[in-house]
Parts: structure tokens; sequence; C-alpha cells
């Protein structure tokens, strides 16, 4: 598996991707990460929800409680305005360092 | 499937997390955990298995709430406090002493952010114990440096030194030959040499030292040879030289040795240059000598028992104590009085009596009162450093109850809160060290450089791996006692009370009563150190403001060096009367004469010259004073401005018998009481068949010959053409229209005119040696007024908190009272009223105190009592006045209480 200082880099990118489709509780979020990096990219719970907690506080996203009928009630986090900007400089951004990475490393792209 | 919620509170527990937060994350991490859980149990997964996957999720719930705990704190870059809280969680698992540290690694980290959080309150109260650290350290590295480090000699605390000035050479003979406590004992006549015979003369620092001398101070050899045995015969002929004058005098040639220089008149082979380590004793106290001559102990021309000019060191034999040595001296003098009475005994018969002292001892002797007073102070001053900080801390608590209540009452143990406290206060202390430490590099730089001399082993001081250990000690021992009061204060808190009062805390009377003591310390001490400082300086200024008895103003003098080896008796004269004739012609030079000494030339040395103590009245009644002796020639009084009655030993002096002679004033009342001494005739001067006759010719008013704060001595002054010009001491006074260091240059060239070959080691302006006498006063009183003047500041900032937090307790009642139709002025009194019972307290307590410490002042002291009724109250009237005005704005502020708050918060 990826080390955890180059899954820490990227956490709070990935979750801002993911809740720009739609709206997601916590434990979707982990469950959608594994799924699109096809079972390469797994985060426990405890790595996980301080940065959805700390995201938050930044203002970056915000949680909703939503009841549904004959399930539990779950917090469903969704970007926010803030949040979006900050998804757009981290996607330029991280295009660009993963790009200049390969450059360095000599990896072409196929 | 088990409770996740309740799985998830019993071990998630963040302080500082606000109660709904604190539901939601719970009730947010208990739903991942299950539906993790649920996802194993549908992929067909028994229910215990599914468990253990969803509870491995969270291997470390410290780490966890590390990580939330950061989150909520807006911590973007949480690597350190993780780095911390892995440390930490580590540590707890490996048993007791892991959790312990493990606790003071959380508390070290909380305390940093803390200072993050309030830099203005770490910035005052880092530097209030800088200060205080600072001066601590500064001192102490003085006090290290010259009392407390072993002198730069091989097994120094067993060397010795003959106190009681210089011995003549026979009894030091006597000496070794009768004692055996002693490895080694020796001597040496420190003595000023001319060297001539060269294009200018110049004046050397001599040594005459007697075998072993310097074999006893370790002195090696850096060219030729040390001086041997042979060297010790005959007149001094063999020398070797110090390793500066060699560098300074020689340029560092080393062809110096065996080359032959004329030292005192006669031809002296250098033998050898000392190594650049050694340092003689004399060189110790900032007077090195130039030469080390050596000195034969049979010596003829220095045989006569009037010749008090060697000095004894000594070294003890190993397992000899000081006293057994000093009871073997006792005795040997005691026999030998017998049969030396002239060296042994004193006038009267009595036993001369030698105490022995350790080496350092003697030669930090004069400074050992002034430093212990030093770090005396600064140990106060740090006291109330400590009081302040204790006190700033206590008032930050309050605002942090809530915080440690919480704390408390979510399980952190009481260990863990006093942890906290002191981790916090350490930290405090250790940084004002670290701050402290750098003051001390400059305070040290600050007191070789302003410090006026005469500190012996002054460049022995440095801020040094001692210094800093001391530092640390301080540090560590400050941030205890300054922490332990907020530790206690935090631990006794009681949480339900707390809880229940709904956020209103600090009813405490308990904390009340510790403040305010802390308070009445501060006012105390500094009280102290006020009254210290006020009676050194009062003392000063009574010394400046000492009459000298003279006209210092105006006059310049000059050493006249005309050693037997230049000059005769006739020579002498001549001289003189040529150099007084040439040197009243220099523009600006009122009058000039000649005598054995100038008045304050040999400040500090109230011993230098010549002394006579038998007398026989006009009644023919034998009287013995202490007298000192002192040769003019006329027009000397009128030259120092002195008052005189009578004749001033004009030309007719000369041949006149009885001789005639001016007495000072104390001379004259102990002589013949209440008498008029106006010619009357008295016996005293002893020659080879008794004593002179003696006619009293004038009298002279008593002045400050040796310095302002020693009180003058009897004189006798008599004509110098036929008792002074016989001897190699003397000296030229001379009266200037305007400032006499206007014409020092021109006295030279008037003295090189007539002379060329004279040395000329002494030309001073008497007003420049008024002023380096009372330096020392004027710098340790300077010193101790700085520490007062912070010490008052520390204490007001303690009054104008303290009661600000009473002020601030007191608000709701204030606000009542208001309500209740009490005015603003009343208000203001009845705080000013709680301001001044503390201050009256300290007040009582700090002259109490000043009052006691004022013992060990009384050395220090000079024309003042140490129990002064008038610096007393002034010190109490100053205090008292800062006191209220501290008070000022907390009374203005309760003036202001507003009735409708008081009423909102019921």
């Amino acid at each position: 598996m990826f080390s955890p200082e180059l899954k820490k880099g990227s956490v709070e990118l990935m979750i801002l991707a993911l809740l720009d489709d739609r709206p997601c509780h916590g434990y979707e979020l982990g469950k959608l990460i594994e799924l699109r990096s096809g079972g390469g990219i797994k985060f426990n719970v405890s790595t996980l929800y301080p940065v959805l907690y700390r995201m938050e506080n930044d203002g970056w996203i915000a949680g909703r409680w939503v009841e549904r009928p004959g399930e539990r009630r779950r917090c469903h986090y969704s970007l926010t305005h803030k949040g979006r900007e900050v998804l757009d400089r981290q996607r330029g951004d991280w295009a660009a360092y993963v790009s200049a990475v390969n450059l360095v490393i000599g990896v072409s792209r196929a | 499937m088990r409770d996740w919620k309740k799985y998830v509170r019993e071990r998630l527990e963040i302080p500082a997390l606000k109660a709904l937060r604190d539901q939601r994350i719970v009730e947010e991490l208990a739903g991942q955990l299950e539906d993790l859980c649920r996802e194993h149990l549908a992929s067909g997964m028994p229910e215990a298995e599914a468990e253990r996957l969803a509870v491995e999720h969270v291997a470390d719930w410290d780490v966890l709430k590390g990580r939330i705990a950061d989150a909520e704190r807006g911590n973007r870059e949480p690597a350190a406090g993780q780095w911390v809280e892995d440390r930490a969680g580590r540590l707890e698992r490996r048993g007791r002493a892991g959790e312990v540290l493990a606790e003071l690694l959380r508390s070290l980290r909380f305390s940093l952010r803390s200072a993050r959080r309030e830099p203005a309150f770490w910035a005052v109260t880092v530097g209030i114990l800088a200060l205080g650290i600072g001066a601590t350290t500064t001192i102490f590295s003085v006090v290290d440096g010259v009392l407390l480090k072993p002198l730069p000699y091989s097994r120094a605390e067993r060397l010795v030194y003959f106190h009681n000035g210089s011995f003549p050479l026979p009894r030091v003979a006597d000496f070794i030959e009768n004692t055996t406590s002693f490895s080694a004992l020796t001597g040496v006549w420190e003595d000023g040499v001319d060297w001539t015979g060269r294009d200018q003369p110049l004046h050397l620092a001599g040594a005459l030292v007697l075998p072993g001398y310097l074999e006893l101070f370790d002195a090696r050899v850096a060219l030729g040879r040390s001086l041997l045995a042979d060297d010790f015969a005959g007149e001094p002929h063999r020398a070797v030289l110090s390793f500066g004058a060699w560098r300074d005098l020689f340029g560092g040639d080393s062809g110096v040795v065996g080359r032959s220089v004329t030292l005192r008149g006669t031809p002296v082979e250098i033998v050898g240059v000392l190594g650049r380590e050694f340092t003689s004793p004399a060189g110790l106290t900032g007077r090195e000598r130039d030469v080390f001559l050596a000195m034969d102990p049979r010596w003829q021309q220095i045989q006569g028992p009037g010749w008090h000019v060697i000095e004894v060191y000594g070294r003890l034999n190993d397992g000899v104590p000081l006293g057994l040595a000093q009871s073997e001296l006792d005795g040997a003098i005691a026999r030998l009085a017998d049969l030396h009475p002239q060296l042994h005994r004193g006038l009267g018969g009595a036993l001369k009596a030698v105490p022995l002292r350790p080496l350092q001892v003697s030669l930090t002797g004069g400074v050992r009162g002034a430093l212990a007073l030093l770090l005396g102070a600064v140990g106060l001053l740090l006291a109330i450093a400590c009081a302040n900080v204790a006190n700033l801390l206590l008032a930050r608590g309050i605002e942090r109850q809530q915080e440690i209540a919480v704390r408390s009452a979510m399980g952190a143990g009481r260990l863990r809160i006093l942890a906290q406290s002191l981790v916090e206060s350490l930290l405090f202390a250790l940084v004002g060290g670290v701050v402290g430490i750098a003051l001390a590099l400059g305070g040290v730089r600050a007191f070789e450089l302003w410090n006026p001399g005469g500190v012996p082993l002054i460049e022995r001081v440095a801020v040094d791996a001692r210094a800093l250990a001391f530092a640390l000690v301080v540090s560590v021992l400050t941030g205890v006692v300054f922490g332990a009061a907020p530790a206690l204060q935090a631990v006794r808190l009681n949480v339900s009370e707390m809880l229940k009062e709904g956020g209103r805390f600090g009813r405490g009377a308990d904390r009340g009563r510790l403040r305010r003591a802390l308070v009445v310390a501060e006012i105390a001490i500094a009280v102290v150190l006020l009254v210290g400082a006020g009676l050194l300086f009062k003392s000063f200024v009574r010394i400046v403001t000492v009459s000298p008895g003279f006209d210092a103003e105006h006059l310049a003098g000059v050493e006249l060096r005309m050693g037997d080896d230049r000059y005769g008796e006739q020579q002498r004269v001549q001289f003189v009367s040529q150099l007084v004739a040439r040197v009243r012609q220099i523009p600006g030079v009122r009058s000039a004469a000649v005598s054995m000494s100038v008045p304050l030339q040999h400040f500090g040395n109230a011993h230098a010259g010549w002394w006579n103590s038998e007398f026989v009245n006009d009644e023919g009644v034998a009287v013995e004073q202490s007298t000192l002796m002192q040769p003019v020639t006329p027009g000397f009084f009128a030259t120092i401005g002195a008052e005189l009655r009578g004749d001033d030993l004009g030309a007719s002096a000369q041949i006149e018998v009885p001789m005639p002679v001016v007495v000072s004033e104390s001379l004259a009342r102990r002589l013949f009481g209440a008498r008029d001494p106006m010619g009357l005739v008295f016996r005293g001067l002893p020659q080879r068949d008794g004593l002179r006759e003696l006619r009293v010719a004038g009298v002279a008013s008593d002045f400050h010959h040796w310095s302002l704060d020693h009180a003058p001595d009897p004189t006798l002054y008599m004509p110098w053409g036929r008792l002074g010009a016989g001897g190699e001491m003397n000296a030229l006074s001379v009266r200037t229209d305007g400032d006499p260091a206007a014409v020092l240059s021109s006295l030279r060239a008037a003295i090189w005119e007539l002379d060329p070959g004279m040395p000329l080691p002494d030309v001073f302006s008497v007003p420049q040696r008024v002023a380096r006498s009372v330096a020392p006063r004027r710098f340790l009183s300077g010193l101790l007024l700085s520490f007062a003047a912070v010490a008052l500041l520390l204490a007001a900032g303690g009054i104008y908190g303290a009661m600000l937090y009473t002020v601030g307790r007191r608000r709701h009642e204030l606000g009542v009272r208001a309500a209740l139709g009490a005015d603003r002025p009343r208000l203001m009194r009845m705080v000013l009223w709680s301001a001044a019972r503390v201050t009256a307290v300290g007040l009582a307590i700090g002259v109490a105190g000043a009052l006691v410490s004022g013992l060990a002042l009384r050395g220090l002291l000079f024309g003042v009592s140490a129990a002064d009724p008038l610096t007393l109250a002034v010190v109490a009237l100053l205090m008292g006045i800062v006191a209220m005005a501290a008070s000022l704005v907390p009374a203005w502020r309760a003036a202001r209480a507003d009735p409708l708050e008081a009423m909102r918060a019921e």
C-alpha cells in the first residue's frame, strides 16, 4: 500500500473532489476512495474523521444531519463555496505537481 | 450488535471541546464504526469478527483524540502535536513511569501552545524572571570569579598570608626558623624600581623576592632560567622578567637573557623570562610586577627593625589546619619576644600578633563585604520577581479555572493538573533563565567596564559553565517556588462547587489571602532594598560633601623619585629649591612646596609614610600616640590650602633650636589638652640619644590626608630641610588657579628640564584622585539604587495586579453597593483603603527587615546610622505613594461599577 505521508498530502483533495459530485456521509467517503482507487487507497476511521472535522472547522465542507425512515441519522457533508475554490486551486496545483514530479523521475505519459 | 456510542464515549475524552460538539463527534464516529461492522456482517462474517475488524480501524484512541483536538484548534499543521501524541501514547503503555513521562510531554506541548495564544503574558512573565535571574547570575559570576574559584596555584587552599601588613626582614627570618607548620615560607618586597641608563628613565613595578617565592607560586620560565640559590647573595643583582614586561618593554627579544640593566642604580643581570601563565598574588589584584629580583635574606641594607617591607606567604604542611599553624606561630612569637623584643613587641611591650589568613581571603578581604551585599540584594530582587510572577500566574489561574474544572470533571487526575501547572512554571523559568543568561553576559561585561577598579581577580569573572549551572539551578528553583502557589491552587479547585457557581469562580478566600501575602512580601522586600540603597546613597553623599580640610580643587601632586642611588641629601635640597622656583613660573601655578606626601596621593593605603608614637609633653608626661611625620618646605600649608595658626616653618626654622614644628589640632589636643600649644616645648622624634626637643611654632587644621572617609590622623610637621631631605620619599604639591589637571604636562617638562633622568610614575590632579577614591562607593550605591528601583517597580506592579484582581472579583458586590446608593468617591475609598492596609503591613515587615539587615551594612556606611530615621521615613513615604498610585486605576474602575450589570448577573 501507499505510505501514510503520500496519502496525507492528497486526502483533502480526494474528499473535496468526491463531494463535488454529491454530498456523502463519512463512511461513504471512505468506501468511495477505496472503490475509485481500485482498492489501492484505504483510510481507516481514525485518519479520515479528524480530516473531515478539520475541513468542516475551516469552512470547506458543511455537515448536515439527515434522518431517513428506518435508518439512524447520518451526517452528510457537502462542498461549500469556499471548499469549491480550494478544490479548484488544489486540482490545478496537483496536476502541475504530478507532471513536474514525473518530469523529474522520468515517467513518460503513455 | 454492541452499543457503538457507548464504546466510543468510553474511549474518547477530549479537553476543551464544547459539550454539543463532543456529542456530535461521538455520534459520527460511532455511526462510521457501526457502518463498517454492518458491511462485514452483510458479507456473511460472524458478528465477533466483524466487530473486531471495525474496532481495528481506531488502533490508538489517544492519537485520534490528539488529531481531533488539533483540528478543533484550527491547527492545520498537526505534525508536531501528533508526534507528541504518538510518543505519549506509546509511553503510556509502558507502565507507571511511562504515564508520568507522557503526561509531562503533553504538558510541555500544552504550555508551548499557550505561549502562542498569550504572547503578551509570556513576554511580561519571562521578562520579569529574566531580570531576576540575569541580575543574580551576573552577581554570582562576579562572586564566583572573585571569591569562590580557587586561585591559579597548585593546591591553592593551603597557601596562607601573614596578615597585618609587612614585616622587617629579621622578623621574617624568625618566623622561618621557628615554625614547622609550613612546607614553604617566603616573602617579597613589592617596591617600585627605577630603570635608568637609557634614553627615558622608566619606573617599573618591582618585586624583591626571598628564596622560594617563585616556586611557591608555581612560576615556570619561558626563557633562560629561574632564580637559583647563588643568585640570592649580596646586593640584588639577578632578576627574571614577567612575560608582560618582556613583551612590552623588551619587544619580546629573546636576546634579553644575560643582559645587564641598571635597576635601583646598580647593574642587574636578567637571567630569565617567566611563563605567560604565571601570575603573582600582586598580579591577581591587578598590580603585576614587571621584574622579580633575588633578595638575599641577609641583605644588610634592610636588616634594621624599622624596615616594615616584607610580605610573607607560606604553604601549610599537609594535614596541618590553619588553626594549628596559628597557635604554633603565636607560641613562637611569645617565645621570641624576649629574645628580640624590638621585633615582636609593640609599644608598651604588648606582643605583636600575626593573624594567618588563607591567601584567597586576604586577597579579596576588601571587597568581600560589598560582594556579599550585592549577592544578598540580587537574591531579594529575585524573590520579588518570583512573588510577582506567582501573582501573575494566580491571576491568570482565575481565567483558566473553567478549563481546569472541565478537565477535572472529565477525569484528569490531580497529578495531571499538578504536572501541567508545574511544567508550565518550569518552562517560564527556563525561558526566563535563557534570556537571563543573555542579560548576564551583558551584565558581567558592564560590571567589568563600570566597576571603578580595586576588585581583585576581576579578570577571572566570566559567564562560564559554573555560572550557567548556577543559572539553571536558580531557574529550576524559581520555577518551583513561584509555580507552587498556582499549582496548589489548581489542584485544590473544588470542581463541583465551581460548576454549580455557573462560571462565576474565585470566591475562594484562600486565594485572596495568598495573593495579599505575596504582595505584602513584595512590598516588604522592596522596602529592605530601598532602605539599604538609601543608606548607601546617603553615605556616598555624605562622603562627597565631606570638607577635606584643604583646598582639594586646586591641587596637583607629583611623586619625586630621588633615590639614594642618584641623590644625596645635599643634591635633594638643591634640586627641591630649584624645582619649587621653576614650578612657580609655570602659568596658572600659584605656589608649590615639597613634603613627604601630598594629600590623597596614597589613598587606599593609609600606612604609607613615616610614623612615630613616642612623645613627652611640656609637663614631662609620656604620651603614646601614633602620629604621621610630615617634613614640609615653607609654603606647604598655603599651597594645599590648610588653615595654619602661627609660623609655616620658613627659612629660620632650618637652624633654630629647639626645632620649630607645626602640630595638627588633634595632636595638640592629645599632647597638651586644652592648653594653648603655641610656643610650648615638648619632646619627640627619636634619635640616637633619645627624643629631640621640639617647639610648637604653629597649629594646623586637621584634614583628610588618606581619603575622605578616613579620619584625619594626628600629624607632626617639621622642616623638610632638616628631616625630609635625608629620605627617598618625597612629593611636590602644586596649587593652581584653575583646573590642576591642566598643568600636569608642564610639571613633567619642568622636572625633566632639571633632571632628565627622573622617572615620573605618579603625576596627578587631586580632584581626580578624590573622584577615584569615592568611585567604589558611587558604583555600589548606584548598583543598589538600580536594584531598588526595579524592586519598587515590580512591587508597584504587584499591588496594581492584586487590586485589579480584587476589584474584578468584587465587581458584583461593588455593583450592588452602587445600586444601593454608594457614590463613586466612596467606592474608590473602599479600594484605596484595602490597598493601604496591605501596604501598611508590608511596610511594617519591611522596616523591621531593614533594621535587621542594616546590621550587615554597617561596615559600608559612612556618617549615617544603619537605623537612620530619615532614610526609613523617606522610603516608607515613597513606598506608600507608589502603592497608592498603583491602586488608583483599580480604584477608578471600582468607582465605575455598574449596578445594572450586577442585576443582570443575578
